[in-house]
């Protein structure tokens, strides 16, 4: 299994969306929330209906968990990166 | 983030405070427990499903909130809440005295507006939210609204007191009990990483004499990775739920021999001669331990640690990559 390499989290030219505004989405079923920490670290406290797809497993799961490539989706790991 | 882009993924964007940040400003948190029906990973998203978690979880949040607020409440705080509460209702029935219909009855008189009414009124509330209900006082009209109301919440907070009131020294002996747990689990953790080290130092010496038998090195190798692996899971569950925090000199001491001790398991494994085949447990340990200690970085971990502390996290994550061959 070829894991990313760590900076592959922390490229520079990413859009960023705040807070507020996933709280506000929170019920909103266009957002897609990503969670890319852990599977054990997602268990144990996500954002309300964050989906779980650790980093690792990333490549292979992505096509399962969200179909569609154009869906607006916001990411998010353990901390400021 | 740069991966999901590379998949395809056109409109992404990164939160950039994460979990950290989420949890430090009082966002809510959803748990999940592990479901044997997706294999542990996160829900496929189907709209009808989203719809219906997205409804629960509201109705959900609203009960979590009151608890919450219970919870994270002294007893204090929650009596002088009762007693908020009971005078609040009581200059309510108070008012009722300035009309003819909505007041209380004292002795088949009205309760007029006046001081004196005033402290009837506070009595009548203090009988009314204790459900004593002696029935000398009776409401009018609205008011007997705003007397079963009470009666009700009354009875609810007072109920919440007396509850937390009696659970404080259970609730004091559980987390001594977690703590003493916490403390063995801790210093195990630190003697069985030492005893690994020293058998993989064994098992180093063992290799580079070059005339004991593979077979036996393997063996060895294999049953210490089995232990070292428990080890570093112990580690990261340290690091990523820990129901106590250790003192950051413990922690650093752990992740120093963590660290020493993968570094001596990778120079094992790169010493074995070329023909050895490594057995699937042996890989499979090598495997796990390559993905647990992937998430013991300095920036990965949940909560911001000393800078020294970051360093050995990153040497662990460093050496953890050169346990497993590259595909």
């Amino acid at each position: 299994m070829e894991l990313p390499p760590s900076d592959a989290v922390g490229s520079a030219d990413r859009a960023e969306i705040s807070r507020d505004e996933i709280r506000r989405r929170l019920h909103d079923p266009t957002l897609h929330v990503v969670d890319v920490l852990a599977s054990e670290a997602y268990q144990a406290g996500h954002i309300p209906g964050a989906v779980n797809l650790p980093l690792a497993d990333l490549p292979g799961r992505a096509a399962d968990v969200l179909p569609d490539r154009a869906a607006e989706i916001a990411v998010y790991c353990a901390g400021p990166t | 983030m740069g991966l999901l882009h590379e998949l395809g993924y056109t409109n992404v964007r990164h939160y950039h405070g994460g979990m950290a940040e989420w949890t430090a400003t009082g966002g809510s948190i959803e748990l999940t427990t592990p479901s044997p029906s997706n294999g542990g990973g996160g829900p496929a998203i189907s709209p009808g499903r989203e719809a219906r978690a997205a409804n629960r979880s509201r109705s959900q949040q609203w009960g979590n909130a009151i608890l919450d607020a219970i919870e994270s409440r002294s007893t204090a705080q929650l009596f002088l809440f009762w007693l908020a509460m009971i005078l609040a209702c009581a200059v309510v029935y108070w008012l009722g005295g300035l009309s003819h219909r909505h007041g209380l009855i004292s002795g088949g008189t009205p309760v007029p507006f006046t001081p004196a009414g005033l402290a009837v009124s506070i009595y009548f509330s203090f009988v009314t939210a204790t459900s004593l209900g002696y029935g000398d006082v009776l409401p009018m009209g609205a008011l007997r609204i705003v007397a079963i109301m009470e009666a009700v919440a009354g009875l609810l907070v007072f109920g919440a007191v007396v509850s937390k009131f009696v659970s404080r020294r259970q609730d004091q002996l559980v987390r001594e009990i977690h703590r003493v747990t916490f403390e063995q689990r801790l210093a195990r953790v630190q003697t069985d990483l030492h005893l690994v080290l020293s058998e993989l130092q064994a098992i180093s010496a063992m290799c580079a004499e070059g005339n004991a038998q593979a077979e036996r090195v393997a063996v060895r190798l294999e049953s210490a990775a089995m232990v070292f692996a428990a080890q570093l899971r112990a580690v990261h569950d340290l690091l990523y739920r820990p129901q106590w925090t250790p003192e950051e000199a413990v922690l650093e001491a752990i992740l120093a021999s963590l660290a020493a001790a993968l570094r001596e398991l990778a120079d094992v494994l790169a010493c074995l001669p070329a023909g050895f085949r490594r057995s699937p447990m042996l890989d499979g340990a090598c495997r796990r331990m390559a993905r647990l200690a992937e998430e013991i970085c300095g920036e990965c971990v949940p909560r911001a640690f000393a800078p020294a502390l970051t360093i050995w996290m990153d040497r662990v994550q460093a050496t953890a990559r050169r346990l497993v061959p590259p595909l």
